[in-house]
C-alpha cells in the first residue's frame, strides 16, 4: 500500500530576471507511489530535479519554487490526505510525525549555537503533549541509545561531532516520532566513504525497526545498488525508468538509464565506459517531444514530436520510451 | 586549556605589544616635528602680544626643556616618557596651567561614559530588536514604515539631526536646554534635583546619539537577519515545523545578534575621543568638548592625554570583545 503518492506532479522555479520570467520546470510531470516499508532510490544527474522532486512531495514548496499542477497525496492513519489541499496549520503536525527529512548537510542544517539537546526539543516540542515535554530529553537520550549513539552528544554542540556522528543525529532526530515516510537527500555526499557506509547501515536499521517508507537521493549508483528496493531514474524533471533495483542494473531499458549503468566501474575493468554524450537539457527550454532526443542514438521522428509516457513494460518496471512501443508492436506481430 | 593557549595568550600578547607600539609613537611623533611643543608653546605666546626679548624666548624654551626633561638623551626621556603614563602623569594643562590633564580628564570622562554608555545600551536593543523584527517579519506593515523612517534616517549627518532637535526642542517648544552638562551655578551633589537638572540636560545629546545610532544597527541588523534566514539551519528548522516565536529568537536572532555584540563592544574605544560632534554641539562637558578646546588651544599636555588613553581604550574594547565573544559562541569557546 502506497504511504506517499504523487500524481502528475510538475513545480519549477518562476524566477524574474531583470524583469523578464524565467521558468526552471524542475518537476515536469511525475507519477510515483513509495510503497510502506521500501527504500525507494531516485538517482540521476545533478540538476534533474531530485532535491526539487522531494521537497515538493514534502510539501516545501517556497518562491521560487512553485507547484505548477498535480497532487501529493499522503495516506495518514489509512486516511488519504491531499498535501496541497491542506492549510498550513494541518500540515505542520504532519512534519516530522508523518514524515521527516534528513538534509545532505549535516553541518549548515544545525543550529551552531544551540546545544543538541536544544535542537530536539526545538523540533519534537510541538508534537509532544506539554506534560510529556520534560521527560522527552530522556527519551531522546533512550531513542539515541537504541540506535547505537552516544546519548551524551545531546549535551554537546553541532560544531563538536564529527560529520559522520553529526549526520546519524540527524537520522535520529528525523526517525524520533517513527515518522511513516523518510526522506534523505543526498545524505553522505559530503562523507567519506568509510564513514557513508555506516550512515547509511544506520538509515537501513532504522527504516528496518519502523518499518517505513525510505526515500533516498542520491547520484551514486551504487548507494543504491547496495539499499534500494525500487528505483526511479530521473532525467529532465521527469522520472523516465522506475523499476526493482535489480531490474534497473541487469535490465536497464531506457537508453539513458542503460548510459548510467554502463558508466558504472566495474572489477576488473580496463579502458574508459560509455556515457551518454552531449550535456543535459536546460530546464528553462527543453527539447520538444522525449527530453533525451538530442542526446539519444536511438531517437526517432517521434522522439521530437511527442513525448513519451511512463509505461509498464513488465512487473514493477516502467519505462517513458517509444522504443518500448516499438518492441511491443514486434510482440504482438 | 588548549582555549588558553591558542585564544587567550596569543590576544594579550598582541594586546600589550600594540599598546606599547601605539604609544611609542606618540612619544615619537612630536619629537620629529622641527618645531616640538616647547618652541610652539612659546610662539603662542608670543603671539598674543606679549613682546619678548628673543634671548628671553631661548631661555624660557631651555628652561622649559628641562623641565620636561627634553635636554636628556631620548632613552632616558623614553624611560621617564613610560614612567609617567604607569602613574597616569600628562603633566599639567598649558592652558588652564597649572590644573593637572589628569585632573581635567577626570572630570570630563564621568559626562562622557554616561552619555555613551546609556546611548549604546539603547542602541544595541532598540536597533537590533526593531531590525531584526524588520528582517524577519518582512510582510509586517507597521515595520515596513519603521523600516522606511529609518532608511531616512540612516544616511542623514549628524549635526543635521542634532541641530533640528535643539531648534525644535529648545527653542520652538523649550523644554529641554540649548546646552551644557548641568544648569550652571546649580549646586553640585546627589542631590535628587541636581540628577534631574542632568537628566534633562542629557536627553537631547542623548536622543540625537540614539536616533541616528538605531537607524544605522537597525539598517545593519536587518541586512544580517536577511541573511542568516537563508541559512540552512533556519531553513531546516522550517521544515521541521519548529514554533515560529522560536526560529525567531533562538535560530535567528541568536545568530544574528553575535557580530553586533561586537560592534557593542567596539562601541567603548570612542570612550576617550569622546562623542566629539554631540559634545561640541551640546556645549556638553565630556572628553570630546575637552578636546575639541585643546585642539583649538594648542593644548598639547591635554591632547597627549587624551590620545594615549584613547589608544589604551580602543586596544582595550579589542580585547574586551575578543574576551565576550567566546560566552556567545560555542563555536570559538570550544575550540
Ligand atoms: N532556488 C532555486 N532557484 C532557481 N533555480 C533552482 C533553484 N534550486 C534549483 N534550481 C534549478 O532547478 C533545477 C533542478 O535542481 P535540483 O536541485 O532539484 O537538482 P538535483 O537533481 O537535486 O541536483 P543535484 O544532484 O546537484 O543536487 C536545476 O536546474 C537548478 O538549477
Ligand atoms: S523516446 Fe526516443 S529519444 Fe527518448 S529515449 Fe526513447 S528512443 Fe531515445
Ligand atoms: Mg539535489
Amino acid at each position: 500500500m502506497w504511504v506517499v503518492k504523487a500524481e502528475q506532479l510538475k513545480s519549477s522555479y518562476v524566477l524574474d530576471m531583470f524583469g523578464t520570467k524565467k521558468v526552471v520546470q524542475a518537476v515536469n510531470g511525475v507519477d510515483l507511489e513509495i510503497q510502506e516499508n521500501e527504500v525507494y532510490g531516485i538517482a540521476g544527474e545533478s540538476g534533474s530535479g531530485k532535491t526539487t522532486l522531494v521537497k515538493t512531495l514534502f510539501g516545501d514548496v517556497l518562491p521560487p519554487l512553485r507547484l505548477i499542477s498535480g497532487k501529493v497525496l499522503y495516506r495518514v492513519a489509512g486516511q488519504e490526505m491531499d498535501l496541497f489541499s491542506l492549510k498550513p496549520e494541518q500540515r505542520r503536525p504532519l512534519r516530522w510525525s508523518f514524515i521527516s527529512y534528513v538534509p545532505q548537510s549535516s553541518m549548515s542544517s544545525l543550529n551552531p549555537v544551540v546545544k543538541l539537546k536544544g535542537t530536539f526539543s526545538d523540533f519534537l516540542g510541538s508534537h509532544v503533549a506539554q506534560s510529556r515535554k520534560r521527560d522527552m530529553i530522556e527519551r531522546a537520550r533512550q531513542h539515541l541509545m537504541e540506535l547505537g549513539l552516544p546519548p551524551n552528544v545531546l549535551e554537546v554542540y553541532p560544531h563538536q561531532l564529527s560529520g559522520g556522528m553529526r549526520q546519524r543525529v540527524m537520522i535520529a532526530l528525523a526517525s524520533f516520532l517513527s515518522p511513516r515516510a523518510m526522506i534523505a537527500d543526498e545524505p553522505v555526499t559530503a562523507l567519506d566513504v568509510v564513514v557513508s557506509r555506516g550512515v547509511l547501515q544506520l538509515l537501513i536499521e532504522v527504516q528496518d525497526r519502523q518499518q517505513n517508507a525510505l526515500v533516498i537521493v542520491t547520484h551514486d549508483m551504487g548507494v543504491l545498488a547496495n539499499i534500494a528496493n525500487r528505483v526511479g531514474i530521473m532525467y529532465a524533471g521527469k522520472i523516465i525508468e522506475e523499476a526493482k533495483v535489480e531490474a534497473i542494473f541487469s535490465q536497464p531499458r531506457h537508453p539513458y538509464t542503460q548510459y548510467l549503468i554502463n558508466s558504472l566501474p566495474k572489477f576488473g575493468d580496463k579502458g574508459m565506459r560509455e556515457s551518454a554524450p552531449g550535456a543535459p537539457p536546460s530546464l528553462v527550454d527543453l527539447p520538444n517531444g522525449c527530453s533525451f532526443h538530442p542526446r539519444c542514438r536511438h531517437a526517432m521522428e517521434k522522439c521530437r514530436e511527442k513525448a513519451p509516457g511512463l509505461n509498464s513494460v513488465g512487473e514493477q518496471h516502467r519505462v517513458a520510451c517509444w522504443l518500448m512501443e516499438v518492441d511491443d508492436h514486434k510482440h504482438h506481430s | 586549556m588548549r582555549f588558553v593557549r591558542r585564544y587567550l595568550i596569543p590576544r594579550l600578547i598582541q594586546y600589550v605589544l600594540v599598546n606599547i607600539l601605539g604609544i611609542t609613537m606618540i612619544f615619537i611623533l612630536p619629537r620629529l616635528m622641527p618645531n616640538g611643543p616647547v618652541e610652539k608653546t612659546v610662539a603662542q605666546i608670543q603671539d598674543r602680544g606679549a613682546y619678548t626679548d628673543p634671548k628671553a624666548a631661548e631661555q624660557t624654551v631651555k628652561a622649559l626643556k628641562e623641565l620636561y626633561g627634553l635636554d636628556q638623551p631620548l632613552i632616558t626621556q623614553y624611560v621617564i616618557f613610560w614612567r609617567r603614563l604607569f602613574t597616569l602623569d600628562f603633566g599639567p594643562s598649558l592652558v588652564s596651567f597649572p590644573t593637572p590633564v589628569m585632573t581635567l580628564i577626570g572630570q570630563s570622562l564621568p559626562w562622557t561614559f554616561g552619555l555613551l554608555f546609556t546611548t549604546m545600551v539603547f542602541i544595541f536593543i532598540l536597533g537590533n530588536l526593531f531590525g531584526g523584527l524588520a528582517g524577519y517579519f518582512r510582510q509586517n506593515r507597521f515595520l515596513r514604515i519603521l523600516d522606511g523612517v529609518f532608511m531616512v534616517l540612516a544616511p542623514m549627518p549628524y549635526y543635521i539631526i542634532a541641530l533640528m532637535l535643539i531648534i525644535i526642542f529648545a527653542y520652538i517648544i523649550p523644554i529641554f536646554p540649548v546646552g551644557g552638562g548641568y544648569t550652571i551655578g546649580a549646586p553640585i551633589g546627589f542631590t535628587w534635583a541636581f540628577i534631574k537638572d542632568v537628566l534633562i540636560h542629557a536627553t537631547l545629546p542623548a536622543l540625537s546619539l540614539i536616533i541616528i545610532g538605531t537607524a544605522t544597527t537597525h539598517q545593519i541588523m536587518r541586512l544580517i537577519v536577511q541573511g542568516v534566514n537563508e541559512e540552512d539551519y533556519v531553513r531546516y528548522a522550517h521544515i521541521g515545523a519548529v514554533k515560529e516565536s522560536t526560529v525567531f529568537s533562538r535560530y535567528v536572532m541568536r545568530n544574528a545578534t553575535l557580530p553586533q555584540i561586537t560592534r557593542f563592544a567596539m562601541g567603548f574605544s570612542g570612550l576617550f575621543s569622546g562623542a566629539l560632534v554631540t559634545e561640541v554641539i551640546f556645549a556638553y562637558p565630556g572628553i570630546g568638548f575637552l578636546s575639541y578646546h585643546a585642539i583649538l588651544t594648542s593644548d598639547y599636555n591635554v591632547l597627549m592625554g587624551v590620545t594615549t588613553l584613547s589608544i589604551i581604550a580602543l586596544t582595550t574594547s579589542t580585547l574586551l570583545m575578543d574576551l565576550l565573544n567566546p560566552l556567545f559562541d560555542p563555536r570559538i569557546r570550544l575550540t
